[in-house]
């Protein structure tokens, strides 16, 4: 696994980019959040760190063949998109888990390229979606959105 | 079904797994409601009771103008209330989960794995502990293990009573409902977390019945 790269392996988009669904439902957080705008901001500000240093861990763990530790990092990062309603995120982060636990460098090369590309959907759409909730909630995002 | 002229008036349920919590209502024609497993026996047992009370598709037109997702589950009594203990290692999950919870009436109180959790119900009084299975520094599991052994050895004061843990797990695979049963957990509900649901589940352990039920 050593000299095996994760970028590129992958298709340049994936079904859910095809068919024009948004990497992170904004109605479904916001009813997750009860509507409140600035939890909605803060929680898109926690993911977009988490996302940012969890593919590269991955890597190194896949990298390392460390299975077990690549699995819970795998399922860390699935709770944490089904919390923010990434839901395909979410479904590429649990190929990789599956892959982990089943030991195989293959599939966990194959799930961790789709994974890049869903982590990369959602770190371009966060920026919009979190201006849409601190310009839509008026005064700085402290409201409530319906 | 469709075909069998005794079965056109049967209310049918579609069961299904899917983790689309955007309240849009994605059931083919013919079916009143949707559920999404894994069930907890008191949907169960109240969905179909407002199914056969209210007729079938008569129902469906009212759930779609009302709440969606509170249809799927009664809301918690007003009277159930309390402290809850969330054991939650991702900082994202906690800050939504407390968030409904406190909206919801609860107060809340986070520990970040199963060892924090273990030291904070032995310093201070809950009244309920959410879960999480899959902790880093220790899991749900060991965690509600050890919970129920200081109870048993007295450690967490007996005028407490048994401290119901209810279960959080991203996984929604066969077995899982009883290997948290089996750890000593109450009940079981997959995140992301569904309110609806989780308010049933807690109004089913700390609500009016089941203080009759302890009575």
């Amino acid at each position: 696994m050593a000299d095996q790269s994760f970028t590129g392996n992958g298709p340049g988009r994936n079904d859910s980019e095809d068919r024009g669904v948004p990497p992170i439902s904004g109605p479904a957080l916001v009813e997750s959040c009860m509507g409140n705008a600035a939890l909605v901001t803060m929680v898109l500000d926690r993911f977009e760190q988490q996302l940012r240093g969890d593919l590269d861990r991955m890597e190194r763990l896949a990298v390392a063949a460390d299975w077990a530790h690549l699995a819970m990092a795998s399922h860390g990062l699935k709770g944490a998109a089904g919390a923010v309603s990434a839901m395909a995120l979410h479904g590429a982060a649990t190929r990789v888990e599956g892959a982990s636990h089943a030991q195989d460098p293959a599939g966990v090369l194959a799930a961790i390229a789709g994974l890049r590309l869903e982590i990369d959907r959602c770190l371009r759409f966060i920026p919009e979606l979190r201006d849409e909730f601190r310009g839509g909630a008026g005064g700085e995002g402290r409201g409530h959105v319906a | 079904m469709d075909a069998d002229a005794r079965l056109t008036d049967v209310p049918r349920i579609l069961l299904s797994s899917s983790l689309d919590r955007s309240g849009a209502d994605r059931r083919p024609p013919g079916f009143a409601a949707q559920w999404t497993k894994p069930l907890c026996p008191s949907d169960v047992v109240d969905g179909i009771g407002r199914l056969l009370d209210c007729g079938g598709d008569e129902r469906r037109d009212e759930e779609r103008a009302a709440a969606p997702a509170a249809a799927e589950a009664p809301p918690v009594a007003a009277s159930v209330r309390g402290r809850v203990l969330l054991a939650e290692d991702n900082e994202i999950n906690q800050l939504i989960a407390c968030e409904m919870l406190s909206r919801s009436g609860f107060n809340c109180t986070v520990a970040r794995n199963g060892r924090e959790a273990i030291e904070r119900v032995t310093s201070e009084p809950f009244d309920l502990v959410l879960m999480d299975c899959q902790m880093s520094e220790m899991d749900g599991f060991e965690a509600s293990r050890e919970i129920r052994r200081l109870e048993r050895s007295g450690a967490l004061g007996v005028q407490r009573g048994r401290l119901p843990i209810i279960a959080l797990t991203a996984n929604a695979l066969s077995g899982d409902r009883e290997r948290c049963l089996e750890a000593g957990m109450d009940d079981f509900t997959t995140k992301p977390i569904d309110l609806s649901r989780l308010l049933a589940i807690i109004g089913g352990i700390l609500g009016p019945d089941a203080a009759r039920r302890a009575a």
